[in-house]
């Protein structure tokens, strides 16, 4: 009986950590503060769709990166300007290039990276009836079922 | 007969596009800024404060921007290379990144200096309108002030001699 008290005791200390963590993961890395929230969900949208080119599996929300700190700032700082996120995102691209967003414009060398999932896509599904189909069972000869009662006799 | 031989020409399709994406490098990214103008930048100098230099005090000459600081690690190993190999060929102007002017003062004067001119950015924001997102890169600009060649990362002999010095030569012929 002490011993499972004990252990509910420790599974809720553990419990009540992990969830006292979760609004730290939430947030980009520094508490940036703005005049209104819908500036706040700009803010937050346009950082997690600008890439980190440091570290470069990462999002501007996620990365800890003293550069991605620095886009972050500039960010903030158009968003307080009134510049609206099309005008920041261009910012970021003019310098870095279209690699630093997530969702690159539809162009010449991006038709390759947007379209290439659903062709694949739509390969397999297009390929998948005739694969089934050639797949069929050959239907057991009368033999066949005799070889099979004699081979599973033998053991 | 040839749909026997469909997946295995698909499947060597796929391994040669496999394997020439493998030999691309994801860090190395293609600057935009090529063939375009030079970002301008008001920026102080290394060594007197109170004097500002831009990009249009180059206008006429070749001239390579290399980005470097203090506690950039691979700036040590190309830095020999500029003094040795670049100094003598082409004007070359530091900007120092994110750094402190004593620290970078120091820098130099302990691995040597073989810049022109070195600029104090030190809040990065003259690097960030250049695309710079590591140190040290090296930018090559013509004498009509347009970026022409950009270097990500430390410089080495055969960059220089089989690339570097080859664009140089022939944007100063012009």
């Amino acid at each position: 009986m002490r011993h499972s008290a004990w252990l509910n005791w420790i599974a809720y200390q553990l419990i009540v950590s992990l969830l006292l963590m979760l609004p730290l993961s939430v947030n980009a890395i520094e508490i940036v503060e703005f005049a209104t929230q819908e500036q706040q969900n700009r803010y937050r949208d346009i950082i997690a769709e600008l890439r980190c080119l440091v570290c470069q599996n990462q999002s501007l929300a996620d990365s800890n990166a003293d550069l991605a700190q620095d886009m972050r700032s500039v960010a903030a700082d158009m968003i307080r300007n009134n510049q609206d996120n099309a005008a920041i995102i261009q910012f970021m691209t003019k310098r870095y290039g279209s690699f630093v967003h997530y969702r690159p414009s539809l162009s010449g060398n991006t038709l390759a990276l947007w379209l290439l999932p659903f062709l694949l896509l739509l390969s397999v599904l297009i390929g998948l009836p005739s694969i089934i189909r050639n797949h069929k069972h050959t239907p057991l000869q009368a033999d066949d079922r005799q070889k099979i009662v004699n081979l599973l006799d033998q053991d | 007969m040839i749909r026997q031989f469909l997946p295995l020409a698909i499947f060597l399709l796929l391994l040669t596009i496999i394997w020439l994406g493998l030999k691309l490098d994801p860090t190395m990214l293609p600057s935009p800024l090529l063939g375009k103008p030079a970002p301008q930048f008001s920026l102080a100098r290394l060594d007197s404060l109170g004097n500002l230099v831009s990009p249009e005090d180059f206008k006429g000459k070749v001239w390579l921007l290399n980005v470097w600081a203090s506690w950039c690690v691979a700036c040590v190993s190309e830095h020999p290379l500029l003094l040795n190999l670049l100094q003598d060929r082409v004007a070359i102007v530091g900007l120092n990144y994110k750094d402190q002017q004593s620290d970078a003062l120091a820098w130099l004067n302990r691995h040597g200096d073989p810049y022109v001119v070195s600029l104090l950015d030190s809040d990065g924001k003259a690097g960030l309108d250049w695309g710079v997102y590591g140190v040290p890169e090296t930018f090559l600009i013509d004498k009509q002030g347009n970026i022409q060649y950009k270097h990500i990362g430390p410089l080495t002999e055969s960059d220089i001699s089989q690339t570097l010095l080859p664009k140089i030569e022939e944007l100063q012929t012009q």
